[in-house]
């Protein structure tokens, strides 16, 4: 499968030159700063991994939202997680 | 920190939205919880099978679905504050049914296209920081899914 000429924009050939210049800027600044090594690659299991990782973070967080509820908790959630998780589209090297 | 901050804040959202449900109506959340997981698996097993192929039209389709819901939310969102309702969008009855039915199928089919990512992902070999973003991604669609299995039983169970 040719992904350079995919028209989803997320496997555009602009947006995979910007995954691998982020990469690359990252990487010569984790020279300096021991940030995490981008020379990995990403997998399916590693999806399924970090999928449960944050199925376990939402799990803890909702139990203990549900068991102490607050008015605050669902405009703070909604718009909150609606933000935090656009942020990554903008700055795709501050993930986790 | 954006990926588990994301999850903690979803967490807060779903705990709180299903306290909500559950005061009004009686074993809703393991009603909804058991319909997103079934679904999950489902629409794991129709990808798996290839008998829906992802092409860029059906990606294009679904995408611009998903697009035409949230601005719908939007507006009803907007609405509330000002002071007019979306019409059917919150009601019971048939249509009110008909709609959240819709919009979970193309919730199920929005999870086809993060299966379909996965694969892309690796084979594009992306960077290993995307698995984050591919991890966030699926998450808001279940999220979402579970949700709109709330709003449909508790129609359901109005009616």
């Amino acid at each position: 499968m040719n992904f350079g000429r995919s028209k989803n924009p997320m496997f555009s050939e602009k947006a995979m030159a910007k995954f691998k210049s982020q990469a690359m800027d990252h990487r010569s600044h984790a020279k300096h700063q021991s940030a995490p090594n981008t020379n990995e690659k990403m997998t399916v299991s590693g999806v399924v991994n970090k999928t449960f990782i944050l199925a376990a973070i939402l799990l803890i967080s909702s139990l203990f939202s549900y068991a102490a509820p607050s008015q605050i908790y669902l405009p703070l959630g909604a718009l909150g997680a609606a933000g935090v998780y656009f942020i990554p589209h903008l700055d795709l090297t501050i993930l986790p | 920190m954006t990926a588990p901050i994301f999850a903690l804040l979803e967490g807060l959202f779903v705990g709180t939205i299903s306290a909500i449900y559950a005061a009004g109506f009686e074993g809703i959340i393991f009603q909804a919880l058991t319909a997103t997981i079934g679904t999950l698996f489902m629409m794991l097993m129709l990808y798996k099978s290839g008998i829906i192929p992802i092409t860029q039209k059906f990606r294009m389709g679904v995408s611009m679905a998903v697009g035409a819901i949230m601005l719908l939310y939007l507006v009803s969102w907007t609405g509330y504050f000002i002071g007019f309702e979306v019409p059917y969008l919150h009601e019971g009855g048939a249509i009110g049914i008909g709609i959240t039915v819709v919009i979970i199928g193309v919730a199920a089919l929005n999870l086809l296209l993060d299966f379909d990512n996965f694969d892309k992902g690796e084979a594009a070999e992306a960077p290993q920081y995307m698995e984050w973003f591919f991890g966030m991604g699926l998450i808001f669609t279940l999220v979402w899914l579970y949700v709109e299995f709330l709003r449909l039983f508790s129609k359901l169970q109005r009616d």
